[in-house]
C-alpha cells in the first residue's frame, strides 16, 4: 500500500527539507516510485535541493491550488538528476517533486488570499494513484497551521526533526501531542545537527522518555552539510559519509516493511 | 586503569551515567569496553571524574570480580543503593547509586546493547543541557489548537482521510 510520509519541525532551520530530500532519494534509490511535495508554500526549498529552477517547470503546487492544473501536472521528473539514468521503459525507481511557486508574486498571493486545504488533500490522494507512488514524502510548513495538520492527520508515518535545542523541544511537543490525538499511526524522531561533544546516549533517552516515543536517529552537525549548502543531495554526494548511512538506515526502517 | 585491566577484562561495554537529581534522566555519559575496574572520584585521575564537595577524592569502585561487576564504597560518605549504605554490592545488570546522602546519583550499565558501540571511550563529553518542558504551556497551545473548529473538523475526518486511498 502506498505510504504517506510527512516531515515536520516546530521551527525553521531543522534541516528537514535536507533530509527529507536525503530520505527520498535514498528510498527511489532502493527501487520504489517516490514523489516529494513541497508544502511549505511560505518558503519553499526542496527545488533547490534538486536544482530546479523557474524554468523547469510549468506548473506548481500553487496553480494546482488555484485550479490551473491538475496535481500530477506539476510533477517533476527528477530522476535521473538525482538517482542517474534508469532505463526509460522502468516503472522503477522514479522520483518526482512538485515543488511550490519560487515567484514571490505567488507566494504573497498565497498568504494573502489562502487557499482550500481541502483541495490540497484530494491533490496528495491524486497523486498517489495518477504517479503510482509507493511513498509520498510531505515536506512540511515549520509551525502548526492547517496545511500542517491536514499533513499530519493524512500521514502513515510522521517524522519529527529536532535540533538539541530548548525551543524546538517545546514546540515539537505540541506537535507529539497533536499528532496523538490525530491516531497518526506511526511517529519518530530525528535529533539532526548534534555538535561534537554533545552526549548523544543521554540525549537520545531524554528525549525519548520526555516526548515518550522514539529517536529513530541521531544525526550529527558535519561540515561536509554545511558546505554543500542546500546546491547538491547530501547522500549522492558523500555515498560513504557517515551521516549517508545513518539516513540509509532510517529509509531502510521506512521502506522495510513495505518493499 | 589498574593492574586488573589486563586479567580477564570483561569483553562487553559498560557505561555510567550522571544522573538528573530531581528528574532521573541521564545528564553525562561514560561509556568503557575491556575493562576491568572503573573509578569514580573527585581525583583527576579517577575514570569518573565529578566535581562535587560531597564526593571524595576516590569514592567508588566498579570491579569486575570471578565473572561477576561489584560496586564498591571507598568514600568517606558511603555509597547508597535504594537509599541504603553499601560497603560492596554485586551488580546483576543495572544498578543505580548515590555517594553519600547529599552527593550525585549514577547509574551503571552492563551488558550494554547499542547502536554507538564503536565507541570504545567516551569519557570528555561536555554535560548535557538541562532540557525541560514546560507542561502548563504545552497543555496551553494543544488545548487552543485542539478547540478550534478545524482541528475538531479533522478529527473526525481523520481515519478517513488516512483510508481514502485504499478504497
Amino acid at each position: 500500500m502506498a505510504k504517506i510520509i510527512s516531515t515536520h519541525s516546530f521551527r525553521g532551520g531543522t534541516g528537514k527539507s535536507n533530509t527529507t530530500a536525503n530520505l527520498a532519494v535514498l528510498a527511489a534509490r532502493a527501487g520504489h516510485r517516490v514523489g516529494i511535495i513541497d508544502t511549505d508554500i511560505q518558503s519553499p526549498g526542496i527545488h533547490v535541493l534538486f536544482r530546479l529552477g523557474p524554468g523547469d517547470f510549468r506548473y506548481s503546487l500553487n496553480d494546482y491550488l488555484w485550479g490551473k492544473c491538475r496535481i500530477e501536472e506539476a510533477a517533476c521528473d527528477v530522476t535521473t538528476r538525482s538517482i542517474g539514468q534508469v532505463d526509460e521503459d522502468a516503472d522503477r525507481p522514479r522520483l518526482f517533486v512538485i515543488p511550490s511557486s519560487l515567484k514571490t508574486g505567488e507566494i504573497a498571493r498565497i498568504l494573502r488570499e489562502g487557499y482550500d486545504v481541502g483541495r490540497l488533500n484530494d491533490g496528495l490522494q491524486d497523486l498517489l494513484k495518477r504517479l503510482r507512488l509507493d511513498y509520498l514524502f510531505i515536506d512540511t510548513h515549520p509551525g502548526v497551521n492547517e496545511e500542517t495538520l491536514l499533513s499530519i492527520a493524512v500521514s502513515d508515518l510522521l517524522i519529527l526533526i529536532v535540533r538539541p535545542d530548548q525551543q524546538d523541544f517545546q514546540g515539537t511537543a505540541v506537535t507529539v501531542e497533536l499528532a496523538r490525538k490525530l491516531d497518526v499511526p506511526e511517529m519518530f524522531l530525528l535529533i539532526n545537527k548534534v555538535p561534537t561533544g554533545m552526549d548523544v546516549v543521554a540525549l537520545g533517552e531524554q528525549v525519548q522518555s520526555m516526548y515518550q516515543a522514539e529517536v529513530a536517529a541521531i544525526l550529527p552537525l558535519c561540515n561536509e552539510m554545511v558546505r554543500t549548502a542546500s546546491s547538491d543531495i547530501f547522500c549522492n554526494r558523500y555515498p560513504d559519509h557517515p551521516l549517508t548511512n545513518e539516513l540509509a538506515a532510517v529509509t531502510a526502517r521506512i521502506v522495510g516493511a513495505n518493499p | 586503569m589498574s593492574v586488573a585491566d589486563s586479567l580477564d577484562a570483561p569483553p562487553l561495554e559498560v557505561v555510567v551515567q550522571l544522573l538528573d537529581a530531581a528528574r532521573g534522566s541521564p545528564v553525562k555519559t561514560w561509556r568503557f569496553v575491556g575493562r576491568a575496574s572503573i573509578t569514580i572520584g573527585r581525583a583527576g585521575d579517577q575514570d569518573v571524574e565529578i566535581s562535587d564537595p560531597y564526593v571524595s577524592r576516590l569514592h567508588a569502585e566498579l570491579a569486575w570480580r570471578e565473572g561477576q561487576w561489584m560496586l564498591i564504597s571507598h568514600g568517606r560518605n558511603g555509597v547508597l543503593v535504594a537509599n541504603r549504605p553499601i560497603t560492596e554490592f554485586p551488580v546483576q545488570a543495572d544498578v543505580i547509586f548515590q555517594l553519600g546522602s547529599s552527593g550525585p546519583t549514577f547509574r551503571f550499565r552492563s551488558a550494554v546493547e547499542d547502536d554507538n558501540s564503536r565507541h570504545t571511550l567516551d569519557s570528555d563529553l561536555e554535560p548535557l543541557p538541562d532540557f525541560q518542558l514546560d507542561a502548563s504551556q504545552l497543555r496551553a497551545e494543544v488545548d487552543e489548537i485542539e478547540g478550534g473548529d478545524y482541528f475538531r473538523k479533522l478529527l473526525d475526518q481523520a481515519k478517513t482521510l488516512r483510508h481514502k486511498r485504499t478504497e
